[in-house]
């Protein structure tokens, strides 16, 4: 615009009109907002139209309904129009030295002396401004085309106006138009206005002009409808209003042409006579219908030239083609390939077999058809066919192509590649070239995969201004445009440069590590070697082969994982170095893994190729182990030598009893080889671990059982179940090697393996860091392989691992005791997998002994003797066997061999003796929380201190007489405590044997007598006889209950229970204001009622 | 490049062990533990030099076992990008040579090897050859990393010897 406006003052300097009109001009400039270039376009396309069919109609009535629409935008029209025309007329000095009046005729006249319709218009113009809606269309599209000459006019006209005053007077001028452009056309409107107006307002009515559909010759579309142009311009010349408003056809749809008209008549009249259209026998278009006439259905994939298709169909089913040229208004496009001749045959090849692609030849077509061949410059016609530089150009219809998922392999590229790259041979030049073209040409599609460029990645400029520039992808706009940050050259830091995605590569350096996205080695990942303009060189991480592939197809990634392993998580474990069963069982490793072939070392040493079909993956939730030649465990990982052959070495990838595939320490992937694992020779075992603690576990534990069960679980599967409270202690915990989620606490959401567990805390180590936790088990959650997920605490109660409870359950509580059967404990119990100290009394009668398996029948004796391994007193088992008649075996266990529950059988062990010194007949479980433990004791059979009542269950109190301080208080509890008399002090809250709750009124001065006040009213008095019966015992305090110490050195002080530490309490005394851990058993709810 | 750092590692000790040769075992383990190991943070830790401390043990609680901290410094081998190192051969295939720098593995491709030297697969070993030099397993080469992969246990790198004063040493 300055351009000509410099222009326009050098040419006219002397001339003041010129100034007068840049003043306007400026005046105006504010207006314009619109671009002049496509402005331009859209005026041009708006020209073009109307020379086409020159009538009154659709293309008049869609410029008026945009007016309407965007009034603003078209003044900017205007006035763009009227710049650009004031360019033209420049060279046309006589017209400036025009009086100014409204001479439409002269000013036509002297602008446009080319176009001859122009005067034959003036004849509508004249009455421009009328405002009859019949005319109104006509008038306004005269005015559109006229627009340059009349608004010098306007201009000079209104020299004194300013801007604003002018833009009213061109809405009013303009407004009218619009509302008459409405309503007179529909579906002409709503093809070229879509973008603007609600759909539903362009829908047509009935008040709309119909559209007719008449049959005509195929390919003679274009013909009529220009025919039909002619004659309706010639109507609209003579004066008379055609009727028709717009005529067309479709490219698509060959053999038919559309007339919008008011009435058949005038839709027949328009076409009669034409050649070629069948006028006489038209078809109504359904209302509904006619939108779909006009809809111009978006193509999926723009083609662009320079990309990839693939043919559909023919004799180049499925071959790689180039997109060379788009042909405008048609679907087909311009494509060039490999050509696929045979060059003997006699016209068409047979179908059978189809000629290999190769590129044309010349020479050998002129030999076997020395006249077909036709040669005029570069190009080549030979039978029919067109051949420019060996490949095979062709116009093809969008239709028989295959334009989305090309993804043409490197492979692909590089043949086709080969004519380009010609006899010097820059192959990867060529390939480069192509590829970049036809990824620019991917990209600039519409609605593809969109870009393969993601924010982050660092791109390289490929062409234009900036080519060479790197720099880093900082956002992608929604139309494409790609915001790079340039890192590179004198670009200001910081300054977002936008580039279309066809001008931008990506770029890599020697040493990137990367993952394959797309093509044949999609999911590999390796690094790169080498990087030649589009195509990379990759060294690949887990087939150690070097594989080359588009740049495109390519992305920074820090994962490592082959071809094979992406998309395929379906087929666990056939991954490299999996082991996997052949036909018969056989093992084999996998050795390299693709999508359609696994190669297989068996166990032979043989290596095989097999479609994955073919190989069952081996279970990997279990570690495999073999026996070596010297009787030691062999595991994966461990180092191995071969004892006889070669006496190859190696480090084990994977053993089954029979074969180990070993891998050589300093060999690569494929010197691993397969050995019998009895050849073999452990060189782990040589140097176990001393500091391993589960090394010395077993060494205990063998050494201790005195060569019993070797596998540390008490029992195993013995019938007579000794090992049931072994099974209950000696075994892993079943969360051990689990996958474990972690549910709570700071590591929320951390998974991880757990390495070591105890009843209440496990070990795990961190998939993300490696890190080695210590948490709660309550914070865990097990990740089972199916996917589901069940809390660490519950874990293991439904398993196998409780299967030997029933029979002992069965056999060891109910065949020893004459006393109601301890029947209801729970078999599933978590007490498993818990160091549960379980402690028992018999009572003098013995009808209540026996409860536990060990001491129960045979089964302690069968055993084989429960040895104590622990440091609990060995004398608390015999105290219990002894006292035990029923017992025929020697002690009980006492003895957990596992370190981890290191502590918990003390309290059995001392728990027992205490309790077996006593008449106590009791029992507790110190399971954990959650416990479902519940056994009910038929009554208390003995005047005990022990809180045991029927159907009392403690399971949920964990922790109650926790298990934390154990022996401790239960030697305490037997020593100390000479029953319900020695602590009984008024006003303590007690509970009766029967779920009574009472008070202590009154204790007398000897202690033998007890009056408790119930709750319910009424009152008992206890003594000595009536102890056994009522069974009182302190009742539980909660938190900020008013307590009283009943036992321990603090006995008798008042206070406050603060809190609650497991099985301590946290007691405030009256008047102090800290408070002291005080065993909950200490204490007892003191009331403040009087009663 | 070879680095001396101070680090720091935790050791759980069984009960078992906390006895009179209680440092003994934590100094013991420590060695076992990390020498040897490698961390994509730090690279290779080659070997223990010194101890410098060993923390309190705490008692992990409801376990039994206990945990050190131990503070000691290391000699740490961490290969970078564009570090010319020496290695030695001990594989030679078509496709290149693997060289290992110590604990490091490093894969020559045939690209990065100058054009003059050929593979030449009936030599016994496999070589690559030159008119001067011969590249066969056992070889010395100086080589400059291009581009190094840190798994969690190893560091795997390629390397070119296709630019001046690099390849075979005499």
């Amino acid at each position: 615009m300055s351009n000509s406006a410099a222009d326009l003052f050098d040419d006219g300097s002397d001339d003041n009109r010129y100034s007068d009109e840049e003043a306007v001009q400026s005046r105006k400039k504010h207006l314009s907002r619109r671009s002049r270039y496509s402005d331009d376009e859209v005026d041009d396309e708006g020209e073009e139209e109307e020379e086409e069919g020159d009538y009154d109609g659709g293309g008049g009535g869609a410029r008026g309904r945009q007016r309407d629409l965007d009034e603003e935008d078209e003044e900017d029209d205007e006035e763009e129009e009227y710049r650009s025309n004031k360019r033209s007329a420049k060279t046309s000095k006589a017209r400036r030295k025009r009086p100014r009046h409204h001479n439409f005729l002269d000013i036509e006249a002297s602008v446009d002396t080319d176009e001859e319709e122009e005067d034959e218009d003036d004849g509508a113009l004249n009455d421009f401004i009328v405002d009859n809606e019949a005319e109104l269309a006509s008038a306004e599209k005269d005015a559109l085309r006229h627009r340059s000459a009349m608004r010098p006019a306007v201009f000079q006209d209104d020299e004194t106006l300013d801007a604003d005053a002018i833009e009213a007077q061109l809405r009013e001028r303009y407004s009218g138009y619009a509302r008459a452009g409405r309503g007179r056309t529909g579906a002409g409107v709503a093809q070229s206005d879509a973008d603007w107006i609600p759909q539903r307002l362009l829908i047509p009515g009935i008040s709309d002009p119909h559209l007719w559909m008449a049959k005509c010759v195929p390919g003679k579309e274009r013909d009529i409808v220009f025919g039909a142009a002619r004659r309706v311009f010639q109507w609209t010349s003579k004066g008379s209003f055609p009727g028709v408003h717009s005529v067309f056809s479709r490219d698509g749809l060959s053999g038919y042409i559309y007339v919008e008209a008011r009435s058949l008549a005038d839709a027949q009249a328009a076409l009669e006579g034409i050649v070629g259209v069948f006028s006489h026998n038209m078809t109504l278009v359904p209302i509904d219908d006619m939108v779909d006439v006009v809809r111009i259905r978006k193509q999926e994939a723009r083609l662009n030239p320079g990309a990839w298709v693939r043919i559909r169909r023919g004799n180049y089913a499925g071959d790689l083609a180039q997109v060379v040229a788009v042909i405008e208004a048609s679907e087909s496009v311009e494509v060039r390939m490999l050509p696929r001749i045979d060059y003997s045959a006699e016209g068409r090849t047979s179908k059978g077999s189809r000629p290999a692609q190769r590129l044309f030849n010349g020479d050998e077509a002129r030999r076997f058809d020395p006249r077909g061949v036709n040669a005029r410059n570069n190009e080549i016609l030979w039978r029919g066919d067109r051949f420019i530089g060996g490949y095979l150009y062709k116009d093809v219809r969008i239709t028989s192509l295959q334009t989305n998922d090309v993804s043409p392999t490197l492979d692909e590229i590089a043949r086709f590649a080969a004519g380009d790259a010609g006899e010097n041979g820059d192959e990867q030049a060529a390939i480069a070239a192509l590829a970049s073209q036809a990824a620019a040409a991917s990209i600039n599609a519409p609605k593809t995969t969109g870009s393969d460029l993601q924010p982050g990645e660092v791109v390289e400029v490929i062409e234009g201004d900036l080519a060479g520039v790197v720099g880093t992808i900082r956002s992608i706009d929604v139309d494409g445009t790609i915001r790079v940050v340039p890192e590179l050259g004198g670009l200001r830091r910081g300054a977002l440069m936008g580039f279309p995605a066809a001008q931008l590569r990506k770029r890599f350096r020697t040493g990137d590590h990367v993952q394959v996205l797309a093509g044949r080695h999609r999911g590999a990942t390796g690094m790169v070697l080498s990087v030649a303009d589009a195509v990379v060189t990759l060294y690949t991480d887990v087939a150690k082969e070097e594989i080359r592939v588009l740049a495109k197809d390519i992305r920074i990634s820090s994962e490592i994982s082959s071809a094979a392993a992406e998309g395929q998580n379906n087929r666990i474990g056939m991954d490299v170095h999996d082991l996997v069963f052949l036909d018969g069982n056989k093992t084999a490793l996998v050795m390299t893994s693709s999508r359609d072939t696994l190669t297989v070392l068996d166990d032979r040493g043989e290596l095989r190729k097999l479609p994955p079909s073919a190989v069952r993956p081996a279970r990997a939730s279990f570690e495999r182990s073999g026996v070596d030649f010297s009787g030691n465990a062999i595991k994966r990982g461990d180092h191995v030598r071969e004892v006889s052959g070669q006496g190859r070495s190696g480090s084990v990838l994977q053993v089954t009893r029979y074969v180990t595939f070993v891998m050589p320490r300093d060999g690569s992937s494929d010197a691993v080889f397969a050995v019998r694992t009895r050849q073999l020779e452990s060189l782990s075992a040589q140097s176990a671990n001393a500091l391993d603690p589960y090394a010395t576990r077993v060494n205990r534990t063998a050494a201790g059982r005195g060569g019993g069960a070797r596998n540390g679980r008490g029992g195993g599967a013995s019938p007579a179940r000794g090992g049931r409270i072994g099974a209950l202690r000696g075994g892993r915990d079943p969360l051990v090697g689990k996958t474990v989620a972690i549910t709570r606490g700071e590591y929320k959401g951390y998974i991880g393996m757990c390495k070591d567990a105890t009843a209440t805390s496990a070990r795990v180590e961190l998939h993300t860091n490696a890190k080695i936790i210590n948490i709660g088990k309550d914070k865990l959650s097990v990740r089972l392989p199916s996917g589901e997920s069940v809390p660490a605490l519950d874990f293991g109660s439904a398993g196998g691992r409780m299967n030997s409870a029933p029979s002992s359950a069965a056999s060891g509580w109910n065949s020893s005791s004459s006393a109601p059967a301890r029947t209801g404990y729970s078999s599933g119990s978590r007490s498993y997998n818990t160091p549960a100290a379980a402690a028992a009394a018999a009572s003098p009668s013995g009808g209540y002994g026996g409860w536990d398996a060990a001491g129960s029948g045979g089964s302690g004796a069968a055993s084989g003797g429960w040895d104590v391994t622990s440091p609990a007193p060995a004398n608390g088992s015999n105290s219990y066997s002894s006292s035990n008649g029923a017992s025929s075996g020697g002690g009980w266990n006492a003895g957990p061999s596992a370190p981890s529950g290191g502590w918990d059988h003390g309290s059995g062990a001392t728990a027992a003796a205490a309790a077996a010194a006593t008449p106590a007949a009791t029992g507790w479980d110190m399971s954990g929380a959650g416990s479902v433990t519940n056994w009910n004791t038929p009554a208390p059979l003995t005047p005990g201190a022990l809180p045991q009542t029927p159907g009392n269950t403690y399971g949920d109190t964990p922790g109650y007489y926790g298990a934390s301080t154990p022996g401790g208080d239960r030697s305490t509890l037997s020593s100390d405590d000479s029953g319900f008399f020695s602590w009984a002090v008024p006003r303590a809250v007690v509970v009766l044997g029967s779920g009574q709750r009472g008070t202590v009124s009154s204790v007398s001065h000897d202690r033998e007598h007890v009056t408790v006040a119930l709750d319910h009213g009424g009152s008992e008095t206890i003594d000595r006889s009536s102890v056994a019966r009522l069974n009182p015992r302190p009742a539980r305090a909660e938190k900020r209950d008013r307590v009283i110490v009943i036992r321990g050195s603090r006995r008798g002080a008042l206070g406050t229970m603060v809190g609650r530490d497991g099985s301590e309490a946290l007691f405030q005394p009256d008047g102090d204001s800290s408070w002291h851990p005080e065993p909950l058993r200490n204490l007892a709810v003191y009331s403040e009622s009087r009663y | 490049m070879f680095f001396h750092k101070k680090l720091s590692h935790t050791i759980t000790l069984h009960p078992s062990f906390l006895g009179p040769r209680m440092r003994e075992f934590v100094t013991k383990r420590l060695y076992q533990d990390v020498e040897g190991t490698c961390t994509g943070r730090h690279g290779y830790i080659v070997a223990v030099i010194a101890i410098l401390e060993i923390e309190m043990g705490k008692i992990i609680p409801g376990h039994g076992s206990a945990e050190f901290e131990v503070k000691y410094s290391a000699i740490l081998f961490k290969p970078f990008k564009n570090e010319v190192i020496d290695a030695s051969v001990h594989t030679v295939s078509k496709v290149g040579f693997f060289a290992s720098a110590g604990p490091l593995e490093i894969f020559i491709s045939r690209a990065f090897i100058p054009a003059e030297m050929e593979f030449n697969p009936n030599s016994n070993p496999p070589s690559y050859q030159s008119e001067e030099v011969k590249i066969e397993k056992g070889t010395l080469v100086r080589v400059k990393i291009s581009g190094t992969r840190i798994d969690a246990t190893q560091i795997f790198a390629i390397g070119t010897i296709k630019e001046d004063y690099l390849g075979v040493i005499e």
